[in-house]
């Protein structure tokens, strides 16, 4: 690691002079020397699979592949995105799975066996998820269990009752015409209406930028140049209709992954934009400072807990809806392991106060890009397993070292 | 020769980078005495003995060490330990979930064909129960004893170690009278018997009832070697040396213009939060008015800390009773958002692990403690948090590139200034200061102090904590004195000098009426 460069001399841009594309370039760089390398190693390392597994198999990156990816990935997705709160709050759960294989038995029994409205069927699961998550802020607030313990007891409990709900048959189908399983399997958006979403994300960042633009102008600050706002908006735009292009080549662009980014999106703005995501970052990176800046530390930790127990729920019910049942296997130890390595993976860290919603994007790709990767190839889910712990070692390897990295650079 | 120096340090200095902790000290230490350092906080005593025990290996410090006749140059603890030099921290070294045997002979352990003898070890383990006259069963754990015997579990497992010279720092800190007692007849009786200690004590009386020599160390010199066995030693003698130096042009000029009594505490008393039978607070009142800057004076461990924060919200031990009045009305205030509500601040006394998230930009911890100031339904107003912390980069002259630049990389002072900047932002009416000069260049102290006295001239009421007398002095209108959570005297500044403070700060003696 070079460590020549003094840490004063950094490229970050003046705030006396506008804010221009080459600032933008240069601010880059220098935040990657400084190590804040940020999701750049996951780009990397994702760009590095799909080469090598398309050298391996030519189907790989073939348009049909690649819908069933994203349907694969979505149900992960949202329970990392749980799973990246609790993370940045620097606590761990470990019962993602059992409580997404429990929710799925929840809109299992409500659909199927009660015959309640679907859409109530899918508020009770997330609503359960929801308690669970309060019940644990509870206990770790209340009484200082760490969450490890409180979510490794919630793992082997919330499993049991997963399995009472499912009753001796372990089972329970949802046909395929019920909406929720055509929802995961077959609903596509019309080309004209990716193409629009698109378009409308496209014109969100160009409108939010130049309104910035505005308002710092008219409060006489330096701000970015409009080219700024106008490149990110149609790199974007270029990106997504790609994307959308490239898929409506085989069924097209899938409803469920819209949604799952939709979330990554609320939850972003969340994170980043509102005083609870600030107080999120602030408990994450220094409870007792936090504490001590009269920070709702107690509410920050409850409220990341059901978040997370709630996307967990919401991610076991698309998970039911895709396979068309609800078993014991959904939510099984995979899921769980799979959802917390998606999350640090994708660069939200371990240890805290680092990271972001888009994390959960990145690690899922990465994620079911191996599996999916594997499964083409033939090989056996050992094989799997491997290459994804192998992967996740990584990872935090690489998070290790920025960390130390950025420890070296600030005046310790 | 009985009376032939055991010790002897010469010309011993010792750098951190960018500070001189020890600067050419030396002392020697007859056979068979008790030998007292004393200083104030940071004076470097603490240094001065971890050079000696090897904590500091030879080669990292300048001058030399002469002990038992010949030149030492330790190289790690165990070194020093096998020559016989034992030293008991302030943080006791023991494990609490072990037995006192076990901690007794931890590393050292008696043993047969290679496993423990446990009948030796219980054996030898009551010969040193008894030399040191605690009166436990040696398979008691550690953790099921008080801090006092715990301490003399410290010292019999010195003695194990067949020890010559014993290195005792802050014993009594943590104790109480008749521990504090205890403890030092029993270092009377071990002088009888030929050993040699170093005492490293603040509370002064003691020193003086025990000790047969005193060096005293300031700013990280020598200043002087008493002989008390010779007489005429007093603890205003030895405060004389710890202080004696003038106070220079190092703080800013202020006419303080001070209004009525805004803030008031009146009977305030707090237990220790896991020590129930300890009081850090014990019936304490003070009081602040608009305008003016309250100096807090106390030694490390005296409870101005802890009396602070728990004013503070609550935010530091179990409150037992005591009330806080605030123009004129009592007001409760039972957590840090309810204190902040109610117009106080207070920047900690270690900006690093309380006062930041290391992780922040100088734009985000500015705006921390008071978001809900530029937040509208929830959602922080980014450029109003821009301008904000653009506004008190500049006022405070905070040494960043940008409001964007991470705090983990400014310097200590500038750090301080942010942390200052995050308590301006919540714009209290009281301001608590806890140690905010701390491990900070003389150039950034200034600064601070200006900071300080602008924000007394808009009228605020500052409390001020500090371990520097000079500094207290220097920017105080009124001074109270803290020892062993009371507080013992409050002077104007006008009417306080080092010595009298002093006296207050290390005893419940009072040299003038309260103000």
């Amino acid at each position: 690691m070079s460590r020549e460069r003094r840490g004063t001399a950094r490229d970050l841009p003046d705030p006396s002079a506008g804010y221009t594309l080459r600032d933008m370039v240069s601010g880059f760089g220098g935040r990657l020397r400084d190590g804040e390398l940020g999701s750049l190693p996951v780009v990397v390392g994702l760009v590095v699979i799909a080469v090598l597994f398309q050298a391996l198999n030519p189907r790989f990156l073939a348009p049909g592949n690649l819908v069933n990816l994203t349907l694969q990935a979505a149900p992960l997705g949202v329970i990392a995105l749980g799973v990246v709160v609790v993370l940045l709050v620097a606590q761990i759960d470990l019962s993602v799975g059992s409580v997404s294989g429990l929710a799925s038995a929840v809109v299992g029994v409500a659909a199927m066996r009660l015959q309640w409205p679907l859409l109530v069927g899918i508020a009770a699961a997330i609503a359960a998820g929801a308690a669970i998550g309060a019940f644990y802020g509870f206990l770790l607030t209340r009484f200082g269990v760490p969450s490890f313990l409180i979510t490794l007891a919630g793992l082997l409990g919330f499993l049991g009752v997963q399995l009472v709900l499912l009753g001796p048959s372990g089972s329970i189908n949802i046909p395929f015409s019920n909406p929720l399983v055509q929802f995961a399997n077959t609903w596509f958006l019309p080309p004209w209406a990716a193409y629009v979403i698109a378009g409308v994300a496209a014109m969100g960042v160009l409108g939010a930028g130049l309104a910035r633009r505005r308002r710092r102008l008219r409060a006489q600050l330096p701000a970015e140049h409009p080219s700024v706002s106008i490149v990110k908006a149609v790199l974007l735009l270029g990106v997504l209709c790609l994307a959308v292009w490239y898929l409506s080549l085989d069924r097209g662009t899938a409803v469920m992954p819209v949604l799952f980014l939709l979330l990554v999106v609320a939850i972003s703005y969340l994170l980043r934009r509102t005083r609870w995501g600030r107080s999120v970052f602030a408990v994450g990176g220094n409870p007792d400072a936090a504490r001590r800046a009269g920070l709702p530390v107690t509410r920050t930790l409850v409220t990341a807990f059901m978040i997370c127990s709630a996307f967990a729920a919401l991610g076991g019910v698309l998970q039911a809806a895709r396979l068309g049942s609800a078993t014991t296997l959904t939510g099984s130890a995979d899921t769980n392991l799979n959802a917390i390595a998606a999350a640090i993976i994708g660069g939200t860290s371990l240890f805290g106060g680092r990271g972001g919603a888009w994390s959960a994007v990145l690690g899922v790709l990465v994620i079911s890009a191996i599996s999916s990767g594997l499964t083409l190839l033939n090989l056996d889910s050992s094989v799997r397993y491997m290459v994804t712990g192998a992967v996740l070692l990584l990872a935090v390897i690489v998070d290790s070292l920025s960390r130390r990295s950025r420890a070296s650079r600030g005046r310790a | 020769m009985a009376n032939a120096p055991i010790l002897e340090m010469r010309g011993i200095t010792k750098r951190f980078p960018g500070v001189v902790a020890l600067s050419d000290v030396s002392m020697t230490v007859t056979r068979g005495e008790i030998h007292a350092i004393c200083g104030e906080n940071g004076a470097g005593k603490s240094t001065l003995m971890k050079v000696l025990s090897g904590v500091y290996p030879y080669g990292t410090y300048e001058g030399e060490i002469i002990y038992e006749g010949e030149e030492v140059r330790f190289s790690d603890t165990k070194q020093s330990e096998s020559a016989g030099i034992a030293i008991i921290h302030q943080e006791l070294a023991l494990i609490p979930q072990l037995s006192i045997t076990e901690n007794l002979f931890l590393g050292n352990e008696i043993s047969r064909f290679g496993t423990i003898d446990w009948v030796a070890s219980q054996k030898r383990a009551r010969e040193l129960l008894d030399l040191v006259g605690l009166h436990e069963d040696p398979d008691a754990l550690i953790r099921t004893l008080g801090v006092g015997k715990q301490q003399l579990v410290e010292i019999a497992k010195a003695l194990h170690k067949d020890v010559k010279l014993l290195i005792l720092d802050e014993p009594t800190a943590a104790l109480n009278e008749a521990e504090s007692q205890h403890l030092l007849d029993l270092l009377t009786g071990f002088k009888a018997s030929g050993m040699t200690a170093i005492l490293i004590s603040h509370k002064l009386n003691e020193v003086q009832r025990v000790a047969d020599s005193i060096t005293i160390i300031r700013d990280g010199k020598t200043v002087e070697t008493l002989d008390v066995t010779a007489g005429g030693v007093d603890e205003d003698r030895i405060i004389r040396g710890m202080v004696g130096r003038s106070l220079e042009s190092r703080f800013p000029q202020r006419t303080p213009r001070i209004g009525e009594t805004f803030f008031e505490v009146r009977n305030w008393t707090v237990q220790h939060p896991v020590d129930p039978d300890r009081l850090v607070c014990k019936d304490e009142s003070f009081y602040v008015r608009r305008g003016e800057i309250v100096g807090f004076a106390g030694l490390m461990g005296a409870g101005r800390t802890e009396l602070a924060m728990s004013v503070f919200g609550r935010s530091y031990g179990t409150y037992l009773g005591g009330e806080i009045i605030k123009d004129g009305r009592p007001i409760q205030i039972t957590n840090v958002h309810e204190a902040i509500e109610n117009g106080m601040g207070y920047v900690s006394e270690d900006r690093k692990t309380l006062g930041l998230n290391l992780l922040d930009t100088v734009k985000r911890a500015t705006v921390s403690a008071r978001l809900e100031k530029i937040s509208r339904a929830g959602v922080v107003d980014e450029l109003k948090e821009y301008q904000i912390a653009e506004e008190y980069r500049q006022a405070l002259r905070i040494k960043a590139n940008s409001v964007d630049e991470g705090v983990s990389k400014l310097s200590g002072g500038n750090q301080q200034k942010v942390v200052l900047a995050k308590w301006m932002f919540t714009d209290p009416e009281l301001l608590i200061l806890d140690e905010p000069t701390r491990g900070i260049d003389v150039g950034a102290k200034y600064e601070i102090y200006n900071i300080i006295n602008q924000l007394a001239a808009q009228g605020k009421g500052i409390v001020l904590i500090s371990s520097e007398l000079p500094e207290l002095l220097g920017m105080s209108d009124r001074i109270y004195t803290i020892f062993e959570g009371q507080i013992t005297n409050v002077l104007p500044a006008e009417q306080a000098d080092p010595e009298s403070l002093m006296v207050s700060m290390t005893s419940t003696r009072r040299t003038r009426q309260a103000a």
